[in-house]
């Protein structure tokens, strides 16, 4: 039986980011010197998780759909401004979130209203009783994460996002780790006490 | 439970929570991870890159950014055009280069690594003296008389500061 080797784990993911990273770097300098494909590589590359982050905040496609298109836009137009020694995904999702952030402040998202989100069409509409109540759960909870201080809203929004661990979390906050992981632990346990009044 | 317990969990999400306080606040975990966005499927991404591409395409500043490293080097080659007038026409200095101070010809000379008889601690230029350097050699732009080739900078960091002084 093969033994699984952490370090050889950890050395594998490190070496993935880095040449992941490297190819980054050289699509942003091709799109740079004019090479429209090159940007059109890296938006489908973090289309998707950018979209994710976006749905997360805006909890409704066209919300959605304008902070991706956003995001990509502006990156667009700051990429020569961009410090080639980070992470443009990190950066990208800076952008997003920030965008996320101005758009609720703006009042253009409905506040929070606790809205089940669209549901693409692909997926039809909950019609028995467990899908009900599970969308009844769901729209509790999304009032319940609208009901907390912005700093802690967004963090959790982030951190449970699955491909962000709390380093990166910490770098699109530009906070600390350890704040990271404060407001997660305190927008928890705040979720927990709105959903659950009398514990 | 404390907080240390579930601060590991956030390390390590995959790992089992210990006791119960921990189990129900990383249960509140999942059920958040879980509200991800379904993917809106090929069609919407075609449209969504269909329609970024028509937004990138309206920007103003799309020329200039495509042609980012074109620009610094019309620059250069103003820079370059402002020497020569300087050196070769004393007396008939080109119209605008009055307008400049020594410290911005001294960063010029610095630029094509040429002595320049002017005495200043810091080459430094005083805004609005780009632009007049820029306005004293605009016939050049418009007659296109120079080729890519002939702006090449001599010295590529002296270049780069002259360049980030514009902003």
């Amino acid at each position: 039986m093969d033994v699984v080797n952490p370090k050889a784990i950890t050395e594998h993911v490190d070496s993935s980011l880095d040449a992941s990273r490297g190819v980054d770097k050289r699509l942003i300098q091709r799109s740079l010197e004019g090479e429209q494909s090159a940007y059109t590589q890296l938006v489908n590359k973090y289309r998707r998780q950018v979209y994710a982050i976006a749905y997360r905040f805006a909890k409704n496609r066209e919300e959605a759909d304008d902070l991706a298109q956003d995001t990509f836009i502006k990156a667009y137009e700051n990429l020569s401004g961009f410090r080639m020694e980070s992470s443009f995904k990190t950066w990208l999702f800076r952008i997003a979130t920030n965008l996320s952030i101005n758009l609720t402040k703006s009042g253009r998202v409905s506040k929070d209203s606790g809205e089940i989100p669209d549901k693409h069409l692909f997926q039809g509409e909950s019609n028995t009783l467990e899908g009900l109540l599970q969308d009844e759960r769901t729209r509790a909870l999304r009032t319940a994460i609208g009901e907390l201080p912005p700093r802690q809203k967004q963090t959790l929004l982030l951190k449970t996002y699955r491909h962000m661990s709390c380093e990166e979390v910490a770098r699109v906050m530009e906070c600390s780790v350890g704040t990271v992981k404060a407001n997660v632990f305190n927008a928890l346990k705040r979720l927990r006490t709105i959903l659950n009044p009398g514990v | 439970m404390k907080k240390k317990d579930f601060y590991d969990f956030l390390d390590d999400p995959e790992r089992g929570p210990k006791g119960s306080g921990e189990r129900e606040l990383a249960d509140l975990y999942r059920k958040i991870e879980g509200l991800d966005a379904d993917d809106p499927g090929q069609d919407y991404w075609r449209q969504f890159n269909h329609r970024l591409q028509q937004r990138i395409d309206r920007l103003p500043a799309r020329r200039a950014f495509q042609r980012w490293w074109v620009l610094p080097s019309w620059l250069a080659a103003a820079a370059a055009m402002a020497l020569v007038a300087f050196f070769f026409s004393p007396g008939k200095t080109t119209p605008g280069l009055e307008g400049l101070n020594n410290e911005a010809l001294l960063l010029a000379g610095q630029l094509y690594e040429v002595e320049m008889d002017v005495e200043a601690p810091v080459p430094e230029l005083a805004e609005g003296e780009f632009e007049v350097l820029l306005q004293a050699f605009e016939p050049l732009f418009e007659a296109d008389a120079l080729t890519e080739e002939d702006f090449v900078p001599i010295n590529p960091e002296k270049f780069k500061e002259l360049w980030n002084l514009e902003g």
